[in-house]
């Protein structure tokens, strides 16, 4: 029983209690406070795994502003739930006792958990710690490990696997792989790299696929997975757009109503002022920081969105509406992602495909691809953070009526 | 053991008595405004300890600085939030509970 | 050393727990605000004290994410609880 395991067990049982709490409880800000506990425990749930991103995503957008989203709705639907008469409905519980089953069914084909001979340490991430990802290159090609870098701890794993080659195209360790033995399905076609098949082949080396950003996960999301990334982004934009089609009054009776402003307690709003200034360079700093250690453009955006709402909270949204007036926060939640595919199109500008970033710098390549991601990066926290605070306009704005 | 991980040893388990009989005050405790000191500063004074402790392993100054920085952070918000929670709770007419009330006993 | 990390972050969910308690079984919704703020909190330790165990020390970022978001969420409730509305 190593500190891994305790520690997962604990939190699993507290995630379950506070999960049943959510569904017992007859008041409905109980209910929403909860889910932001219940969030809150997922993400440390997530920090025991050591997936850092997720953790952050989870931490800022489901304890923080989907607990203050749902406060937000709470004002239209009222505290308590209504009283129903508690009945066994039996075709239901047997219908998700099934699915229940099923599920756990599907898990027993899956590793366990933090098993060294699961695909994915066989397959993309051997082949990503062998190219010395991170270490930004002055000339086009393989570049040189720093001092004291040692590559060949990242090549054996548990002694089982030993010696995975650099070049990715000499395959012949998969032939001797756990996984073969074991009868899970490898790849056996190995990744055939046409060099002279697309332009800019000149710039990237062969095993290059990822970018040289140490951060693997955004580099992955930017770099390898851009598309995903960006049609992401534009879903943000359309769930901000949609909402305010369904919920924006004429401007009239909306926003320029005044507001119940928190800002006549001396202590809320001194430790408000001080703060702000605060929490904005941290979410500059979080999406900046992206490509180096955990962080990125959603968890940043987040973070921003949440400064403006703070504010909103404290001084009253007419306040909040003079920095941010509407339409500006309107425009900026499409610049975002137009940075984004602005960027894929200055790819596409200087001669390369779209989204190929280590165009913006031909001369070092890995320069190129650490400054595209950094722009979309930029573009999607620009989005996020505004989209976050249409949301929260939109529903605060509906109870003046 | 070098002196720096005796001092962490002392102020993380000073922390944790601090933090767990705080617990156990919230639990025990018959009034909200009773269990409101019992959460409010063992919280403040316990995450201080902890993060002091923390300093001391640490073997690098960016996350020393760090540290100190979420631990400041933490003292100026964390009795904000409670002082907030007293004014709503006190503004909406809660009162705080008074021996007589139940025959003396808690 | 990491048996001294390990013991306090077991107390801290215990902790955890008992704070749970009350945050279900409150009986005035301020008791529950209180509880949760107070799980916010030892989350905020947790986390760094994760960072330890494991020996990274990549995870003070989300230990400062946390205590910012915590008191926004903290603000918000009390606003609405306060004064019916949410801007």
């Amino acid at each position: 029983m190593n500190a891994v395991v305790l520690i997962d067990t604990l939190l699993l049982l507290l995630v379950t209690v506070s999960a049943i709490a959510i569904i017992e409880v007859r008041s409905l800000y109980s209910s929403a406070m909860l889910t932001g506990v219940y969030s809150l425990l997922m993400a440390l749930v997530w920090v025991n795994m050591h997936s850092m991103d997720v953790a952050f995503t989870e931490a800022a957008v489901g304890g923080g502003i989907s607990t203050i989203l749902l406060i937000g709705t709470l004002v239209h639907v009222g505290r308590e739930e209504k009283p129903l008469k508690k009945r066994l409905h039996v075709p239901a519980l047997i219908f998700t006792a099934l699915t229940g089953a099923a599920l756990i069914y599907g898990t027993l084909d899956m590793p366990r958990f933090g098993d060294p001979a699961a695909p994915i340490h066989h397959y993309r991430v051997p082949e990503m710690l062998a190219q010395t990802v991170g270490f930004v290159n002055k000339t086009p090609g393989k570049q040189p490990a720093p001092e004291g870098f040692d590559a060949q701890q990242y090549r054996t794993f548990d002694g089982r696997v030993k010696d995975i080659p650099a070049d990715p195209t000499d395959t012949a360790w998969r032939e001797n792989s756990p996984l073969r033995t074991e009868g899970l399905l490898i790849p056996t076609v190995p990744y055939q790299h046409d060099a002279h098949a697309e332009p800019g082949h000149h710039l990237h080396p062969p095993d290059d696929f990822n970018g040289h950003v140490p951060n693997s996960v955004t580099s992955l999301l930017a770099a390898y997975r851009g598309y995903d990334t960006m049609f992401e982004t534009t879903v943000i934009f359309t769930a901000g757009v949609s909402l305010i089609l369904l919920l924006r009054r004429p401007r009239r009776e909306g926003y320029l109503q005044k507001g119940a402003p928190l800002g006549d307690q001396v202590i809320l709003r001194v430790v408000t002022k001080m703060s702000i200034p605060f929490i904005l360079i941290f979410g500059f700093y979080v999406i900046t920081h992206g490509e180096l250690g955990p962080g990125g453009g959603f968890q940043g955006g987040v973070i921003l969105a949440t400064a403006f709402i703070l504010y909103a909270l404290i001084f009253g949204r007419p306040a909040l509406y003079r920095i941010v007036p509407p339409p500006v926060s309107d425009v900026l939640t499409g610049v975002g992602v137009l940075v984004y595919s602005g960027t894929g199109a200055a790819c596409m500008l200087l001669g390369g495909k779209f989204l190929d970033y280590a165009f913006l710098n031909t001369a070092s390549p890995g320069d190129g691809e650490a400054l595209g991601m950094t722009l979309v990066e930029y573009g999607v926290g620009i989005t996020v953070s505004m989209v976050m605070l249409t949301i929260f306009n939109q529903l605060a704005e509906e109870q003046s009526k | 053991m070098h002196w720096n991980e005796i001092v962490t040893t002392v102020l993380l388990s000073l922390g944790c008595v601090i933090s767990f009989s705080g617990s156990y005050g919230v639990i025990k405790l018959p009034d909200f405004y009773a269990r409101l000191h019992a959460a409010g500063k063992t919280d403040s004074l316990a995450q201080l300890l902890i993060f002091l402790g923390l300093v001391f392993v640490t073997p690098d100054l960016l996350t020393q600085i760090k540290l100190l920085l979420v631990a400041m952070v933490l003292l100026i918000t964390a009795p904000t939030a409670t002082h907030a929670i007293t004014k709503a709770a006190h503004l909406d007419g809660l009162r705080p509970w008074t021996k007589s009330e139940r025959g003396g006993r808690p | 050393m990491s048996h001294v990390y390990l013991a306090t972050a077991v107390v801290l969910l215990v902790g955890a727990f008992m704070l749970l308690y009350r945050a279900i079984a409150g009986p005035t919704v301020y008791d529950r605000i209180l509880a949760t703020n107070a799980i916010g909190t030892k989350t905020i330790i947790f986390v760094t004290l994760l960072g330890y165990i494991s020996g990274r020390t990549e995870f003070i970022d989300m230990a400062i994410v946390y205590a910012l978001i915590a008191f926004i969420t903290t603000i918000a409730v009390l606003k609405y609880i306060e004064k019916g509305r949410l801007d």
